[in-house]
């Protein structure tokens, strides 16, 4: 039998949007905050810890993001809110949020206020060869190496764009990972933007050193960093045995002779991220296309509320702007649910999120100038061939989408219902984004014209025992056709 | 073949336990995920697709794009990633939808 | 001119065009984005759940049968004739009963269809766990039909489309008709969203729309519109193959060659009444699956991965509407009644009719007209 229960704030995502949400709007006095994360600890991607059993003897050696992480995990166990580990909301209707937890139970919390706070996950980049093994997100990779300590493969190249691979590579490296190259889509930052990101280094020192802490590891360790390259092409039977490079342009468009080849077991991948708006779409919220913050991210306004009224978003999961703005934007997600619940005046909430708006147009300044030295390239969505695989999970190829398209038809849930491209597990996040940009080029439309993908519940796939319930059946209806 | 690095002094791993894969015992510790306990020794084929019967691993690691998957006491599509190892576990990769 | 690309306008388009007419269909949104590309696939060719099993009833439903035999063999040769991998598999249907009292209905609908030439027969509990293993042990039996299953939506529509392409047809996309005009000589001047254009014959297939469309020269065809929810599960080996429904809960349950588990029956969806956007209940969902695990229990830890809904629409009688307008010659209707499993007909006798103003099977039970009113 399923739960029914009530809470005034539920919080969905336990990273460290989710986090700092709760701990503020414990801070401003809401009595029953819970938050709900699908892993069986909260810390989100970039604050992942160690499972059960492990024991961290030295956790100034375990990195920075894990001590940062700690502290936030610490404080958010504190603050009293209830946290839902292991738990999967699979969909809001209202203010109903449906949840079940793996092999447990199932129901729905009744919610005053909901902050969605789901992060985000990497960008899929299609290319020939990508589905291989050995191929894999940037991401998976230093989760991999991080929080079990286990290296993905003997000789690895690392493929991306932005301070997250420069981070990663060094990260990964320096616990014995064997990177045998970096290549950054992205031109050698020149004078312009290394004033840019001088001027927007006020307030955020700590970020800049950061990076030239990394730069200098890789430098010292001999790893070589090329700029404007790009991975065209993974090759091997079985697994991954060659990664094909190339130079790219300033769209990120490979260059014609510049192949080269390099012998590696794996290639990690990181353009990015896109943001989880699967939520924010199924409870009908207004999004925008933004490439630099990872495609269609949710409107909001400066209480982080989106169209929907009572629903907050906060963190990765509204635009990819990193840990540092999700903690922010967090705060005053659950600063301004406090308020909503009468639990703080319009003028004590302003007083309360006034520390973090100043540090979030901090932080802003130092992300916009970091959009600029990295911006998307275009070509990140043209590297596919046609007998490029384009959806993993359905095994659809770039040609096969492109030959679905029926009288000049430019809709994706066409291509979807005809080629199955989308209907997969991962319910089209892998490949939706590529879909579009290929229909889109071919119709001589930008991707944001195009419609997505109707959204609906369950945004994830919810085991039947868990959500089936004898319901009574009015007037029957026949099944026509 | 172990990929497991050493930790260096600054964490120790989870207890060791017997897990079977394919049908034979392999070693793997508490707290790592069935992914990581493959990767450890060197096996990143996790399963054959269905349609063209190709090789698929590790992609996102984080339970999103549902690539890892394996048969784990007999029921199949377990994302790899996202299950812990426990003592006794019979994992098996998967072919197809897990004939 | 057909209007609406659904299964009904793009299989009539097939047939006008493969016969040499000269064809236009016109569709406001995109082809397959209704009804037509939002229902389950089922191939019915026993008589569905009714809530009434009279003779009355059945012989209302007695026409239908002849439509029923002619797509049971137009659907056989369907992927020769359109070129394309359908989905179809007929392996057989079993509507099974869960008590005794919707047992006793059975034994009186399998009676009631063989002696209107459907071949059904009434199956005990032992023999449906031997026609399809897997099935819930507390079932009381069942009625069986052996070619009955199911094919696939989604690509069927295109299909026709494709071909009808290929045969000479023109179909525009993003072209809504907003009114129609008699024009001299019997002839219509439809005003789409892009433009006047004039047509001979006007064929309206608009589905649930096709009583709007009716009503732009003057005729009323009522319609009862309705969402309906559909889930589809995560793929798995092959456990079911053939076509399950309920006599007393709403079911449909079929497994797809990909993997996949269908799930419907009928469970409400809902329609925004501006926007048209539909979307799915928490209620249909959890009602749904529960009938489906409890009819086939291995579906109990297979996870559902999505839901839709599609409107649909019926008239008073539930009966299919196929005809030529006595009062606006050159306007013909065309709408529901099994609309997939019988669609391919319904397109075959709709252009006979265009054609050479007779058709093969007595449509006069369909009439569009059988009503009797037109709009003031």
């Amino acid at each position: 039998m399923s739960f029914e229960r009530s809470r005034q704030l539920v919080i969905v995502g336990g990273g460290p949007a989710g986090m700092a949400a709760a701990i503020s709007a414990r801070a401003a006095g809401v009595e029953e905050v819970t938050v709900i994360d699908e892993r069986p600890h909260l810390g989100g991607q970039i604050y992942k810890q160690f499972a059960a059993g492990w024991k961290v003897l030295d956790p100034r050696r375990a990195g920075k993001e894990f001590v940062r992480g700690r502290r936030v995990i610490e404080e958010a166990e504190r603050c009293g809110a209830e946290v839902m580990p292991g738990s999967v909301v699979w969909g809001i209707w209202g203010d109903r949020v449906a949840v079940y937890r793996e092999g447990g139970d199932a129901g729905v919390i009744v919610a005053g206020r909901i902050i969605l706070a789901p992060g985000a996950y990497d960008r899929p980049v299609a290319f020939p060869g990508w589905t291989l093994p050995g191929v894999m997100t940037a991401g998976g990779a230093q989760s991999l190496v991080k929080a079990q300590r286990v290296i993905p493969g003997r000789r690895i190249l690392m493929a991306g764009s932005g301070p997250l691979i420069l981070a990663f590579s060094a990260q990964i490296h320096r616990y014995g990972a064997n990177v045998v190259a970096v290549c950054e889509a992205a031109p050698f930052p020149g004078p312009r933007r290394m004033l840019d990101l001088a001027a927007a280094a006020p307030g955020n020192f700590d970020l800049l050193a950061d990076g030239l802490g990394y730069m200098s590891y890789l430098a010292r360790k001999r790893v070589p960093y090329r700029y404007s390259h790009m991975i065209v092409r993974a090759e091997g039977k079985d697994e991954v045995e060659r990664a094909v490079i190339a130079r790219v342009d300033e769209q990120w468009r490979p260059v014609p002779g510049t192949e080269q080849s390099i012998d590696v077991d794996t290639i990690c991948v990181g353009y990015g991220f896109f943001p989880s708006i699967e939520l924010s779409r199924v409870i009908g919220a207004q999004h925008v296309y933004d490439e630099d913050l990872g495609g269609h991210v949710p409107v909001r306004d400066r209480w982080m509320r989106t169209t929907q009224p009572g629903v907050f978003a906060a963190g990765d999961g509204t635009g990819v702007a990193g840990s540092h703005v999700a903690l922010e934007e967090g705060s005053i997600a659950g600063i301004a649910a406090a308020m909503e619940l009468g639990k703080v005046t319009e003028a004590e909430a302003d007083h309360l999120a006034r520390p973090k708006r100043e540090r979030l147009a901090r932080l802003e300044r130092f992300r916009s100038a970091l959009n600029k030295t990295y911006p998307v390239g275009p070509g990140v969505y043209e590297l596919a061939s046609p007998e490029t695989v384009v959806c993993r999970c359905e095994e659809v190829t770039a040609a096969e989408i492109l030959d679905s398209l029926v009288a000049d038809s430019s809709d994706p849930n066409g291509v979807k219902s005809i080629t199955r491209a989308g209907m997969g597990l991962c319910q089209g996040r892998n490949c939706q984004r590529q879909i579009a940009a290929l229909i889109a080029r071919h119709a001589g439309k930008k991707i944001d014209e195009l419609p997505v993908f109707t959204p609906r519940p369950p945004v994830k796939p919810v085991p039947i025992d868990l959500i089936a319930e004898e319901r009574p059946e009015e007037a029957w209806i026949t099944e026509v056709g | 073949m172990d990929r497991r690095l050493p930790t260096h002094g600054d964490v120790s791993r989870g207890e060791t336990i017997t897990i079977e894969v394919d049908g034979e015992p392999m070693a793997a510790h508490l707290g790592e995920t069935v992914a990581g306990a493959l990767m450890a020794e060197g096996r990143r084929v996790f399963r054959e697709t269905f349609r063209r019967s190709r090789p698929r691993g590790l992609y996102c690691g984080m339970g999103v794009c549902f690539d890892c998957l394996v048969v784990i006491d007999g029921q199949p599509n377990n994302r790899a990633c996202m299950t812990y190892v426990t003592d006794g576990m019979k994992v098996a990769t998967q072919k197809g939808w897990g004939e | 001119m057909v209007i609406g690309g659904g299964l009904l306008g793009c299989a009539t388009a097939y047939y006008l065009a493969r016969d040499g007419m000269d064809v236009l269909l016109l569709e406001r949104r995109e082809l397959n984005r209704e009804a037509s590309g939002t229902n389950a696939g089922s191939l019915h060719f026993q008589i569905l759940r009714q809530d009434d099993y009279s003779a009355a009833r059945f012989a209302q439903l007695r026409p239908t049968v002849e439509l029923h035999e002619c797509a049971s063999a137009l659907w056989k040769g369907l992927e020769e004739d359109l070129q394309a991998d359908l989905g179809i598999r007929r392996l057989g249907g079993l509507l099974v009963a869960e008590n005794r009292e919707q047992l006793d209905t059975l034994r009186r609908k399998v009676e009631l269809e063989n002696s209107m030439g459907v071949k059904t027969e009434l199956v005990g509990p032992a023999d449906i766990r031997e026609i399809c293993p897997g099935l819930s042990e507390h079932l009381a039996g069942a009625d069986y039909h052996s070619e009955e299953g199911f094919a696939n939506p989604l690509v069927t529509v295109p299909a026709f489309a494709r071909a009808a392409l290929k045969s000479g047809a023109r179909i525009r996309l993003h072209c809504p008709v907003n009114a129609i005009d008699p024009r001299p000589g019997g002839r219509f001047r439809l005003h789409t969203g892009t433009g006047t254009v004039d047509a001979g014959r006007v064929v309206d297939a608009a589905g649930a729309w096709s009583g709007e469309v009716a009503e732009m020269v003057g005729l009323r065809l009522p319609l009862t519109a309705r969402v309906l929810h559909v889930n589809v599960t995560e793929p798995r080996p092959p456990l079911l193959r053939l076509l399950i429904q309920h006599a007393g809960r709403r079911l449909t349950l079929k497994q797809k060659e990909q993997g996949n588990f269908l799930i419907g029956g009928g469970w409400p969806g809902r329609a925004d009444p501006e926007t048209e956007e539909k979307t799915t209940t928490h209620g249909s969902l959890a009602g749904n699956t529960w009938v489906a695990a409890a009819t086939f229990p291995p579906l109990r830890n297979v996870r559902v991965i999505r839901t839709w809904a599609g409107q649909t629409a019926s008239s008073p009688d539930l009966m299919p509407t196929l005809g030529e307008s006595r009062t606006v010659r050159g306007f013909f209707a065309m709408q529901g009644g099994a609309g997939f499993t019988l669609g391919p007909v319904y397109g075959r006798l709709m252009a006979e009719l265009v054609r050479t103003g007779r058709t093969s099977i007595p449509i006069a039970p369909y009439d569009p007209e059988r009503f009797m009113a037109t709009a003031v």
